[in-house]
């Protein structure tokens, strides 16, 4: 250990602020105590102020929160499925193969059909998927290979062609509920690298950035965030749908009909956050959401009562905690008769 | 506090070969120290989780390029904390969050601490509460020397000001804290009332050192 300074001068508050010093109280190893306990042979008369510095370093210890073994293991356990999709999308079987295959021919012709070669290779095999199957019960993130980021709420499915290629059109598929995050590609939103989202009855191309899509049951609901997207629904091909944000567009399979409304956008995207971050929401918007996501009627007793404005941070995993939150944030009874939701304040 | 605050140098190189155990044993030992660290920062812990993942993809993707071991528990510091700040700010949109006015909620610790004396559980509270009035920064600074036991090199990278800068906010902080600490330990307890004289007269002056120190921040 290389000590190099004078101590014989200082004071505690030196002490205090030396480096070694505070390694050595610190982190204490066999070299550092040896040398600090020969120092202090050498100069009684610091004993003082030596322990005092001690002292108070000491003293310097921290509150921690520091997730137990499960929560480690989890943590790893995503981690490593992340690091397989992003390694196949780095290096696609479907290129190596594409290669090996290539390299084969070569040897028993020619090259000079090399791309015939590829080209056929694609048609015959199609291209190959990832597949990443949302959690059972909780929200997932998933990084899409060009740092779009994807929250896949419970149950739902979402894949992509694992020969992804920057620069190239991006198109992914959805079952179930997603909220996206598309990056904006270096040279802006151009044709050539669109992003498209695939469900069962709809395709969206992306021209913007956030939007949260809600698939499967009687209906399709889209709401959009921030940016631009638009809707081409498969039943009716000739009217793509532009939306801006704050625009709800639902699609029931059913009687092939469109609800285009405005709502507020958060409230939609509600699930994705632990505790989504509501600013004067109505108690009546939240009554629209509700029948629009779990397709109940929802009547409020008074319109005094449905004006009432709520903020603060709200966890809604789903229907039974977003009505007990509701409930006890703003004193109401909730009741449920048949497909309605009655609601009141409890103080009536 | 850890068992091993270091990662084995054939781990790490095993880890770069490819290793996916060697990565494994890398991630489970930065895992609960960049958590912990997040939690000063928010409490979301979703986006704690989600910078922790996305940092250690890229690093993953990234390993062969990675220059020294040395170097890589500032990096994972460095860029837990931008990816963290990042996403933060998203949330929050527009307001706030020009990295100068995040919260930094460092705190002392009493419950571990043995206390022989009575006196010694109230020069703790003072310290408390003192801590509580050092800025983000300063705590951080605290936070990274005391806590993760780091370089002033490695502080300094990541708190993104010169060495000498971070030398300046270590020895601003430990006198706001130093003025609300008495030590006595070898001084047996004779002095009572004068020491809680003494320690009443730190307390304030310590008030008053903060007052005049929270005009100009580093």
């Amino acid at each position: 250990m290389e000590h190099s300074k004078d101590y014989t001068f200082f004071t505690t508050e030196d002490f205090i602020k030396d480096d070694a010093f505070q390694r050595w109280v610190k982190y204490p190893d066999a070299v550092n105590d040896a040398w600090w306990q020969a120092w202090l042979k050498v100069h009684p008369d610091k004993q003082q102020q030596v322990e005092a510095a001690r002292a108070f370093i000491s003293s310097l210890q921290f509150k921690a929160r520091l997730p137990d073994q499960d929560a480690i293991a989890a943590s790893l356990a995503r981690n490593l499925s992340m690091i397989e999709a992003a390694e196949r999308q780095a290096m696609p079987e479907v290129k190596v193969r594409a290669v090996r295959k290539l390299l084969w021919w070569a040897a028993a012709a020619a090259i000079i059909v090399s791309v015939v070669v590829v080209g056929k290779y694609f048609v015959l095999r199609g291209p190959e998927m990832m597949t990443v199957k949302g959690y059972a019960a909780a929200v997932r993130t998933v990084w899409l290979p060009d740092s779009s980021l994807v929250r896949l709420n419970a149950g739902a499915t979402l894949s992509y062609r694992a020969d992804w290629k920057p620069g190239a059109k991006r198109e992914i598929w959805l079952k179930g509920e997603a909220f996206f995050e598309i990056k904006p590609s270096a040279t802006g939103m151009r044709a050539a690298n669109e992003f498209v989202v695939h469900s069962d009855n709809l395709r969206i191309d992306v021209l913007g950035t956030s939007f949260n899509v809600r698939e499967g049951g009687a209906s399709t609901t889209v709401t959009l965030n921030t940016g631009k997207i638009r809707l081409h629904f498969k039943e009716l091909p000739e009217t793509p749908f532009i939306l801006d944000p704050g625009d709800f567009v639902q699609y029931q399979a059913v009687s092939n009909k469109i609800i285009r409304k405005k709502v507020n956008p958060s409230l939609y995207a509600v699930w994705k956050e632990e505790r989504q971050y509501l600013d004067k929401v109505s108690l009546q918007d939240i009554g629209h959401y509700i029948e629009d996501t779990y397709s109940y009627h929802v009547k409020i007793s008074n319109a005094t009562l449905a004006k009432q404005r709520v903020s603060g941070s709200l966890s809604v995993k789903d229907e039974a905690s977003l009505l007990e939150t509701l409930s006890f944030a703003l004193n109401l009874k909730i009741e449920k008769k048949g497909d309605t939701l009655f609601i009141q304040s409890s103080n009536q | 506090m850890y068992e091993s605050q270091y990662i084995d140098p054939a781990v790490w190189e095993a880890c770069k070969a490819g290793d996916k155990g060697a990565y494994a044993d890398i991630y489970k030992l930065y895992y609960p120290r960049l958590y912990n660290y997040g939690c000063k920062l928010t409490d979301n812990v979703v986006l704690i989780e989600d910078s922790i993942q996305e940092i250690f993809v890229r690093f993953w993707m990234n390993r062969e390029r990675m220059a020294a071991i040395r170097e890589f528990r500032s990096y994972l510091f460095v860029s837990f904390r931008h990816c963290l700040l990042k996403l933060l700010s998203q949330r929050k949109q527009e307001d706030l969050l020009d990295d100068e006015q995040y919260p930094f909620a460092l705190e002392i610790s009493t419950e571990q601490q043995q206390l022989a004396k009575e006196e010694q559980h109230e020069q703790l509270q003072a310290l408390k509460s003192a801590m509580e009035k050092l800025t983000p920064r300063q705590k951080e600074a605290i936070f990274f020397r005391f806590y993760e036991n780091m370089e002033y090199e490695e502080i300094a990278g990541i708190l993104q000001i010169s060495v000498k800068a971070t030398y300046k906010l270590m020895a601003r902080a430990i006198d706001v804290l130093r003025d609300a600490y008495h030590t006595m330990p070898l001084v047996p307890a004779v002095m009572t009332l004068a020491t809680l004289a003494v320690a009443l007269g730190s307390l304030q002056l310590s008030i008053a050192i903060l007052g005049t120190s929270s005009g100009f921040r580093i």
